[in-house]
């Protein structure tokens, strides 16, 4: 029989000759000093691969990455079309809000000692807060992403 | 110990409820094969911490579209292979080949002390790992370290039964070739 072949050095080591074989294996592997050396050297290799030391995770880690993933639960969850659309909803209403309440005042005069409120200084006021809603709007959209 | 059935049981419930306890117990579960692969291809402990939180965040993400929950580690692990090597790609290009690798320095002489021994041969095993192909460092941890069979390899890393086989059998065959003067003392004492 000729020297065994990396194939059966490393099946003998893990146990994984076929039945069939094993004897004839094990019969050349008594007698021969060459194989012998082969699997001895294979066997202490395998063993050093085995004892190499790879560094545990920090401590916290699973906490961390729990942490992370609830995160990013929450951000999908505020990502959703459904909650972009009561985003949207939100917003209108408080435009058309703003847009009743800005046409009612618009009818009446205020007279303060120094300035007098008119119809145009009122649509001012509602272009400022409507400019002042949608900037609340997009702080809020990039505070979730 | 781990078992799959408390592996399962713990997708279930965060698939139900989202619990953060259950994501936590299937994290610490798991962390250090993840961790471990991930170190094997990256050689770096920052990285392969990086690596390895990207891979945990990635299968939570996508546990939904996995059909049969009984193949999650498979599932995991080729999450954490994809997730090494593309840190690896960005890190830098390696040395396909450990043939071409720089050559290691073996010492002459050999410390009586078979414990000493062993560090400094564990420390050669380390520098060969680190100039090894990711993919073939990657199936000699599996194997061997984390003791997956040549198919569930397969699964994982995407490859045929046999390519890693092949794979396995050239790279311990490179190892032995490069590191065999250094069992010289333990073979002949």
């Amino acid at each position: 029989m000729n020297h065994l072949t990396q194939e059966q050095i490393y099946g003998i080591i893990e146990n994984a000759i076929p039945k069939e074989n094993l004897r004839l294996t094990q019969e050349h592997l008594d007698s021969c000093e060459v194989c012998q050396l082969e699997v001895k050297l294979a066997r202490l290799l395998i063993s050093d691969i085995q004892a190499m030391e790879v560094p545990e995770a920090n401590p916290g880690f699973a906490l961390r990455i729990s942490q992370r993933i609830n995160a990013r639960e929450l951000e999908r969850a505020f990502t959703k079309p459904i909650f972009r659309l009561f985003r949207g909803t939100l917003l209108l209403s408080l435009f058309v809000a703003v847009a009743v309440v800005v046409s009612r005042l618009s009818d009446y005069k205020v007279d303060l000692p120094e300035i007098e409120i008119t119809g145009g200084l009122y649509y001012i006021i509602a272009i400022a807060c409507l400019s002042l809603i949608y900037l609340l709007d997009k702080v809020l959209s990039k505070q979730m992403k | 110990m781990v078992t799959p059935t408390e592996d399962i049981h713990l997708i279930r419930e965060y698939l139900k409820t989202k619990a953060s306890s259950s994501c936590f117990a299937f994290v610490a579960r798991h962390q250090n094969a993840v961790f471990g692969l991930c170190y094997r291809i990256l050689n770096n402990r920052e990285e392969a911490e990086e690596a390895a939180q990207d891979t945990f965040i990635k299968f939570f993400e996508s546990l939904e579209k996995l059909k049969d929950v009984s193949k999650f580690r498979s599932w995991l692990m080729s999450i954490a292979y994809r997730t090494g090597i593309d840190y690896h790609r960005k890190k830098k290009p390696y040395e396909d080949d450990l043939d071409r690798a720089t050559p290691l320095m073996i010492p002459d002489q050999w410390d009586p002390d078979q414990a000493l021994r062993k560090k400094q041969r564990l420390e050669l095993l380390e520098q060969l790992f680190a100039q090894m192909n990711p993919q073939d460092s990657s199936i000699l941890e599996l194997h061997y370290v984390q003791d997956q069979s040549v198919k569930a390899i397969a699964d994982m890393l995407n490859l045929s039964e046999s390519n890693v086989k092949v794979r396995l059998m050239r790279s311990r065959e490179v190892l032995k070739k490069k590191i065999s003067p250094a069992y010289k003392y333990e073979l002949n004492p």
